[in-house]
């Protein structure tokens, strides 16, 4: 039995860690991308992006994955673009986490480039340097380093997060754990997941304590 | 004609003019300093001179050549890819995640054609005229305020500017710090730099300088050596601020 639990479990964290890694993978750079537009200079592009933005942020995850991947087809079946398998819901899934946790991103992302002092673009612009010079050289890595603990937080999160996605039948972890209950009358399987969750935030907690150090000699 | 010419400088912000009708010239060699109570343009001007602001109006001309004229359009790269002007702030803005050396060295190596061999030996240099050579491999965050402002002065110093310009470069730092920055400043006079300091050391601006001139009001009350201003002073508002230059 435990070895039909744990094969199950596995095949379980295998899609719980895809729909984490594409989050991450898609995420990060549009977070960034919003970022910028929610600081542009054109006011509509700033209200367009803050509206978004205010929208994500403040409806659930659930209720977002649900609207991505049934809305398109309640708009017709032409506009069905998800499919019905295995692969068009994590495609789905995927779409809804990267929108939702690049709207947090991005606001910590912002956060952390209007806590640079201005005098450090100045110092720059001073020494001849373009505006990609001074965002590449001098403020990424200072921005890199206080961004780090809230982003932190916000990927250990996700971790347990991806956990919303069986909402649309994406056969996660818990999914996956819980599937015993009904199947054999099991509980400890659903206890069991824990353990994965545990693993992976205790992993992630040391490479970012790792990676505050050693970026700890400087202010 | 001047090395350097500001003819009618002005700005304002909104609906305040911060500064108007500044005139000014420097002879090459000279240090200019600019006294007067906080909050009446010395920074603006020289922010202006560095364009970080834009002037509303005004010429700014160097050894002959316009850099600035608010009345012609002009390419705004043109303008920023020369850099005449070097500018030391008064809160040092040295970049924490570099070395005192990797600072000095960031901006020549991005916008200079110079072997990186060339480029350190003549940083290394730089450190030592500052007397910062033994701390070229320490992060800012470790030095005292003065050696900060010293850092700051050699990174300056690196880009070879035609004009370095201090913006009240001590008033940040602890008194017995002070001394060690103005005497870096007193040895850039001595190998002929031209210089503009804002600063509220009087005496060091009388000491040191060939010009001063005193701003109130965002322009140029008063104007002369520093043995006309301190010694004759000829406006009111001259007189009561050198009686009472901390009252600003």
């Amino acid at each position: 039995m435990l070895q039909e639990v744990l094969s199950a479990l596995w095949s379980g964290f295998g899609q719980s860690l895809q729909l984490f890694c594409y989050t991450l993978l898609g995420g990060l750079p549009l977070g960034l991308l919003i970022a910028f537009g929610s600081m542009s200079r054109i006011a509509p592009i700033r209200a367009l992006i803050r509206g978004i933005v205010w929208i994500i942020r403040g409806t659930p995850l659930m209720l977002q994955l649900i609207i991505i991947y049934y809305g398109p087809g309640l708009l017709g079946k032409e506009w069905n673009i998800w499919g019905g398998s295995a692969a068009g819901r994590m495609a789905a899934a995927a779409a809804a986490f990267i929108l939702n946790y690049a709207c947090y991103f991005s606001e910590i992302y912002r956060g952390g480039i209007e806590s640079i002092p201005k005098g450090q673009a100045e110092a720059g612009r001073v020494l001849g340097m373009t505006k990609s010079q001074i965002f590449f050289r001098i403020h990424l890595k200072q921005v890199y380093k206080r961004i780090l603990p809230p982003m932190g937080n916000e990927i250990i999160t996700l971790v347990k997060d991806t956990c919303l996605a069986r909402i649309i039948a994406i056969y996660e972890l818990t999914y996956a754990g819980q599937a015993f209950i009904k199947s054999d009358g099991l509980i400890w399987p659903l206890l069991m997941t824990g353990i994965f969750y545990l693993a992976v935030s205790g992993l992630l907690s040391m490479l970012l304590k790792r990676e505050e150090k050693r970026l700890a000699y400087f202010e | 004609m001047a090395y350097l010419e500001i003819e009618s400088l002005g700005k304002r912000f909104g609906n305040a003019a911060i500064l108007h009708d500044v005139h000014l010239t420097l002879e090459k060699g000279q240090i200019l300093t600019l006294i007067g109570p906080s909050g009446e343009g010395k920074t603006t001007f020289l922010r202006c001179l560095n364009f970080l602001e834009t002037p509303d109006c005004g010429i700014i001309r160097l050894n002959g050549e316009t850099l600035f004229d608010a009345s012609t359009p002009m390419r705004k790269e043109r303008v920023v890819s020369k850099r005449p002007f070097g500018l030391v702030f008064q809160s040092f803005h040295l970049f924490p995640q570099y070395t005192v050396l990797q600072n000095v060295m960031l901006a020549p190596s991005l916008t200079r054609r110079e072997s990186k061999d060339a480029l350190k030996a003549r940083s290394l240099a730089l450190l030592e005229k500052v007397g910062l050579q033994e701390f070229a491999d320490r992060y800012p965050g470790t030095l005292s305020g003065g050696q900060q402002q010293r850092a700051a002065i050699a990174r300056a110093l690196a880009m070879e500017p035609d004009v370095l310009c201090f913006d009240e470069p001590t008033s940040a730092l602890d008194p017995e710090l002070t001394r060690g920055v103005l005497n870096v400043i007193r040895l850039l006079k001595d190998e002929g730099r031209t210089m503009i300091v804002v600063t509220h050391e009087m005496a060091f601006a009388e000491e040191a300088s060939d010009v001063v001139a005193f701003l109130k009001d965002g322009t140029v009350a008063e104007r002369g050596t520093p043995e006309q201003i301190f010694r004759h002073p000829q406006t009111d508002a001259l007189k009561r601020f050198l009686q009472q230059p901390d009252e600003q």
